[in-house]
C-alpha cells in the first residue's frame, strides 16, 4: 500500500501498518517526536495502539531550533 | 495556567535557538544572559534524523521554559495544529502563535491571529500571538483570549530595531496590565533598553545574539541592557522639555554686577 509520509510517497507491504513499526523502519524512535495522522494528532499514549492504512498521511514531527 | 508576566519578572529577555554556532555556545548564552525561556520550533523528521530526542533532552536540562512556535504557517488549520504539536512534545499550554501574512516581510497576519487565537484558548491554550502593533487588532486578540502580546519591532531577523515606537508606546499605554513583549527585528542591546523604557516586560530575541561575533557576550549585554530600560521605567523617567533648565542654580554667581 502507498502512504504520505513526511510529504513523500512510501510503499508499505502491509496493510494495515502498526504505526510503531513505520517509524522503526524509518529508524525512528518514540521520543522527542510527535506524530499527525490525517491532520489528527496521534497523542504518544495512542501511538502503540495506531495503525496506519493505504493511503494514510503521516506526519512525523520533532523539535528543532527556532525563534 | 502559566503566570506570563512572571516569566518575564524572572527574565526579560527570552532567547530564541537558532543560528547559534552550536549547542554551547546557545547553553552559554542562556546561563551567561539569565535567559528565563527558550522558543523552539516544529518540523518534519527527516530520513537523516535518527535521534530526535537529543534537542528535546537539551531543552528539558536548560533549565529554562520552553516555548513553542507555529513559525512557518499560513492558515489557521496549520497554526492550530502546530500548537498541539508542541504542547504535545513539551506538556505546555503555552504558544508562540505565529501566522505569516506576507512572505517576503515575514508580517503576521492579523486577522488569521485573531481567529487562531480564540479556537487555540477555547482548547486550553495560553496563546502568545506574534503581531504587528496596530492597536485595533490587538485588541481583538486581547478579546480572544490571547495571554500577552508580542509586536514586532522590525521583521524578524532584521536587526533594524523599533520602526515604530510611537505605535509601540502607545500599544504599551493602552493595554497597560497586559504582559507584552517585544518579539523581532531588534538588533542592538539599547534598543532593548528602549523597549523596556516604555513598559514593554521583556524581550524576545534570537539573530541579534546568535549572529554576533560573540553570542555569549551579547546575550549578556542585552540582558543588562534590558534591566537597565526596566529599571528606568520603574524609577520614573523624566519628561523632556522644550526648554533648556540649568542644573546650577542661577542666584550667587560670581563676577556678576548687579
Amino acid at each position: 500500500m502507498k502512504i504520505l509520509l513526511n510529504g513523500q510517497v512510501h510503499t508499505l507491504a502491509q496493510d494495515p501498518t502498526p504505526l510503531l513499526a513505520l517509524l522503526a523502519s524509518q529508524g525512528w524512535s518514540t521520543e522527542g517526536i510527535a506524530v499527525v495522522l490525517n491532520r489528527q494528532l496521534i497523542r504518544q499514549s495512542e501511538q502503540a495502539q495506531c495503525l496506519v492504512h493505504a493511503d494514510d498521511q503521516i506526519e512525523v514531527l520533532t523539535a528543532v531550533v527556532g525563534g | 495556567m502559566m503566570d506570563v508576566l512572571a516569566l518575564c519578572r524572572q527574565s526579560p529577555i527570552w532567547l530564541g535557538t537558532a543560528h547559534y554556532p552550536s549547542p554551547e555556545i546557545l547553553q552559554q548564552a542562556v546561563a551567561g544572559s539569565g535567559c528565563s525561556l527558550l522558543t523552539v520550533g516544529l518540523r518534519r523528521m527527516t530520513a537523516q534524523q535518527t535521534d530526535a530526542a537529543w534537542f528535546s533532552r537539551w531543552l528539558a536540562n536548560s533549565g529554562c521554559h520552553i516555548l513553542p512556535n507555529t513559525a512557518g504557517c499560513h492558515s489557521v488549520d496549520e497554526a492550530v495544529l502546530l500548537a498541539q504539536v508542541g504542547r504535545e512534545l513539551f506538556k505546555t499550554p503555552l504558544i508562540k502563535l505565529e501566522i505569516i501574512g506576507d512572505d517576503y516581510s515575514l508580517a503576521p497576519h492579523m486577522g488569521r491571529l485573531v481567529t487562531a487565537t480564540a479556537a487555540l484558548v477555547a482548547d486550553g491554550f495560553q496563546v502568545l500571538p506574534y503581531c504587528t502593533e496596530d492597536l485595533v487588532m490587538c485588541q481583538e486578540l486581547i478579546d480572544a483570549g490571547a495571554s500577552a502580546l508580542m509586536p514586532w519591532g522590525a521583521p524578524i531577523g532584521t536587526g533594524q530595531g523599533l520602526r515604530n515606537p510611537l505605535a509601540l508606546a502607545e500599544l504599551r499605554q493602552r493595554f497597560a496590565t497586559l504582559p507584552m513583549l517585544v518579539d523581532a527585528g531588534l538588533g542592538k542591546p539599547s534598543q532593548a533598553a528602549q523597549a523596556m523604557e516604555m513598559g514593554f516586560d521583556a524581550v524576545l530575541l534570537n539573530t541579534a545574539v546568535a549572529k554576533a561575533s560573540d553570542p555569549v557576550a551579547m546575550a549578556q549585554a542585552f540582558a543588562w541592557a534590558a534591566r537597565a530600560g526596566r529599571q528606568a521605567y520603574l524609577a520614573g523617567m523624566m519628561q523632556p522639555s522644550e526648554c533648556a533648565r540649568a542644573s546650577t542654580s542661577l542666584l550667587d554667581r560670581p563676577f556678576w554686577q548687579q
